[in-house]
């Protein structure tokens, strides 16, 4: 065999082959939950194998949307998510600049309990922050859900900033001072443009968190017309039996947010997570 | 520089407001006003007395209500018979609110916060929790006073009194339906091979008659998987005859010899008369089972029906819902699973307005309407004979009949014992044990059985 085609088996064997059953692995249960949305609701149940819908309809989509009032919970999920989302990426920010540049009294036992705080389950602490919420007249609200986002996302976020803050020269930020900058300014106009895939991640990150969010808002609202997405699509699952092809159609909607946005953000993320690999 | 600040700080305001936009600020409207729920909830009967009359003096009062297991259709059921109440009863207020699933773990944490429905209407409560943490009050005082009282089925009510864990015999709800347990039969299969399944040495000899692996066609599906002891144990005790969990002299009844009997003989089918795949059916596979038409028969409740309708394209000559088969003394024995119903919360301000709701839709119109949305069967005993949509669809107006028969019985579960249920999670896997050989129905039930009689003797300090 020449080294050129051996080179090529083995790139084909190591790479392309593994490659093709993952994608096959990951693809496949989402190629099917598209078939399925398109499928009418009696083929499902009794269990006909299509993978090409015969025939092909878009009752579950309207249903969904309109019946099972997924433009609602679609509307409330953009509310929370992009609510907490933002306050996420700019405190995250500030607190990753000042993990990384600044020296300070218990710095090391904060980004401790930064890390403790990913560690406990939420259901453990559900009813305190019920009780807190309810305190706090919160527990019914859109904004108590999206201060419970950021409170939650913010630790690990804020860690990850640190790494990629981590990984800029402290002489740029010398340099941006002695040309003029204040501290807000070297922030906003140093520091955001050099970390801005490690910025784009954080803000990806986030908001995929904040989109699949369940527990806090099932158990936190008590009014229906301000469920999220995930809740609204369990109004699907019966106690008895399941609307596959209406489930699948609301599952598939409820991606295209996260898609769309990772299609936009798709080449900063990679960088962003190389970025911040090597740096502590 | 200060465009930048600009922008960024218009975002930031801009999410904040758009996020405080749906922020009532508010929790739970049907608390709101009067006491403070700390202060109601130590005392349940002195609260209802004290506010009992506030419904019936026409002052403005606004409920809370949650409804567990919705699904979209159920929600507009919900939805149009509260406002048909309050275009009846202008002085009320009903808020609804909507859960999917069993929303245990969200009205737990709302009843210890003090923050719970006025009116929880589940679909199958798990009322010991709620009667232990005294998050409802008992409704015997109201439901004594109604006089729409003899309509509801007097076994429904008892099953209801067994429920109160403080040993009181106290009524927590007013139960509105109840499912069966039933054998979805393919109708056309038993025609073929001329079987029947009324006893049940005929439904063993049924099983076996439609069975023919050459075509891929089983006599029976067995749900092998999780939920299957549940389902076990109401056959097991619908073949003795037994008709209680522990006998007068408080002892375990569940490895009675019949009992052990019947384990063996229909966990022994499979293999022979079911798919190998049996051994792991939870209730989607085994539905699966019948309704792709691998199977001829399982056992279920009829809260099936609907997706039995849709696989047969509403073809009832294909399949029917057939009660628990005669045992040797004659009866059937069934258990009356955990009916639905309302109950009022402890913190609930205007406990005779609540139960005023709970009275209007426990009776006629909207229990009927109630019952045909969940698929359960009414126990308003006028709707459980005259409804027409009971006479429409086989399956209830079997059940009904069931119902109404004098040679139904049902078994006392013992199901608010604590820990009962916590069992059946390792008499799934002693049943596969079972299936395959590895453990004897003897050995399986003897385990089970002195783990109920911990349970039972704990609770009762013996």
């Amino acid at each position: 065999m020449k080294p050129k085609t051996k080179k090529k088996l083995i790139r084909v064997l190591t790479l392309y082959l593994p490659m093709t059953f993952f994608l096959l692995f990951i693809g496949i249960p989402l190629l099917w939950a598209l078939s399925l949305s398109f499928r009418e609701g009696s083929s499902v149940i009794k269990g006909e194998f299509q993978f090409l819908p015969d025939p092909v309809t878009i009752a579950n989509y309207v249903y969904v949307w309109t019946r099972n009032r997924l433009n609602r919970y679609f509307v409330n999920s953009m509310i929370t998510s992009f609510g907490s989302v933002f306050v996420i990426g700019f405190l995250a920010l500030f607190n990753g600049y000042a993990m990384s540049r600044f020296a300070f009294k218990g710095k090391r036992i904060f980004m401790v309990i930064l890390l403790m705080t990913q560690m406990i389950p939420l259901i453990f602490n559900m009813s305190s922050i019920f009780l807190m919420m309810v305190k706090l007249k919160l527990a019914n609200s859109l904004f108590g859900i999206c201060l419970l986002h950021i409170a939650s996302g913010l630790p690990y976020n804020s860690l990850m900033m640190k790494s990629f803050i981590g990984g800029i020269p402290r002489e740029i930020d010398e340099a941006a001072a002695i040309d003029g900058c204040n501290r807000a300014q070297i922030i906003f106009k140093v520091i955001l443009p050099a970390v801005r895939p490690g910025f784009t991640t954080v803000i990806a990150y986030a908001f995929i968190t904040c989109w699949n969010e369940y527990l806090l808002s099932y158990t936190l609202l008590t009014d229906a017309k301000k469920f999220p997405v995930s809740v609204g699509l369990k109004y699907l699952v019966g106690e008895y039996s399941t609307d596959y092809s209406a489930l699948a159609a609301g599952c598939i909607i409820a991606l295209i947010p996260p898609i769309l946005l990772f299609a936009y953000v798709q080449k900063h993320l990679v960088s962003g997570m190389n970025a911040g690999a090597v740096k502590g | 520089m200060r465009r930048t600040w600009k922008t960024a700080a218009l975002t930031l305001a801009g999410v904040l407001v758009l996020s405080g936009c749906g922020s009532n600020g508010g929790t739970n409207s049907g608390t709101s006003g009067g006491d403070s729920p700390q202060e109601t909830s130590g005392s349940q009967e002195t609260t209802a007395a004290k506010q009992g009359n506030a419904g019936s003096e026409k002052e403005p009062v606004t409920l809370s209500l949650w409804a567990d297991f919705v699904t979209p259709e159920r929600t507009r059921y919900v939805e149009t018979m509260v406002a048909d109440y309050m275009a009846a009863h202008p002085e009320v207020k009903i808020e609804v609110t909507p859960l999917p699933d069993s929303a245990d773990d969200k009205i737990m944490t709302a009843y210890e916060a003090g923050q719970g429905p006025d009116i929880f209407l589940s679909s199958g409560p798990d009322i010991t929790s709620h009667i232990n943490g005294e998050y409802v009050i008992p409704l015997d005082e109201y439901f004594e006073n109604w006089d729409q009282k003899e309509l509801i089925l007097p076994a429904a009510v008892e099953t209801v009194r067994q429920y109160d864990v403080t040993g009181n015999n106290r009524l927590y709800y007013i139960p509105n339906g109840i499912s069966f347990t039933v054998l979805w039969v393919r109708s056309d299969w038993l025609k073929d091979t001329n079987s029947s399944v009324d006893t049940w040495d005929h439904l063993f000899e049924a099983v076996e008659n439609m069975t023919d692996k050459a075509n891929n066609r089983y006599g029976i599906a067995i749900r092998g998987g999780k939920g299957g002891a549940k389902f076990l144990e109401r056959q097991m005790y619908a073949y003795s005859g037994i008709l209680s969990k522990f006998d007068e002299n408080g002892k375990c009844t569940i490895n009675d010899p019949k009992n052990v009997e019947f384990v063996e003989r229909y966990l022994g089918l499979y293999g022979t008369c079911t798919a190998e795949g049996d051994l792991n059916y939870g209730w989607t596979e085994l539905a699966a089972a019948f309704d792709s038409g691998s199977a001829g028969m399982i056992i279920h409740n009829l809260g099936s029906a609907s997706n039995h309708m849709d696989a047969f394209d509403g073809d009832q000559s294909k399949f029917e819902a057939i009660g628990m088969p005669l045992n040797d003394q004659g009866t059937s024995v069934n258990l009356m699973i955990q009916p639905g119903g309302m109950t009022i919360s402890s913190t609930c301000r205007n406990p005779q307005a609540a139960f005023d709701f709970i009275a209007y839709m426990t009776t006629g119109e909207p229990v009927s309407q109630y019952c045909q949305q969940w698929g359960v069967v009414p126990v308003d005993q006028e709707i459980l004979e005259n409804a027409a949509w009971i006479d429409e669809q086989p399956w209830y107006e079997a059940s009904a009949e069931k119902l109404l028969d004098e040679n139904t019985l049902f078994y006392n579960q013992y199901s608010w014992l604590p820990g009962h249920d916590d069992i059946y999670g390792d008499m799934d896997t002693a049943s596969q044990y079972v299936m395959t050989g590895e453990m004897t129905a003897q050995e399986m039930l003897d385990e089970w059985a002195d783990y109920l009689q911990d349970c039972y003797d704990s609770y009762f300090h013996k």
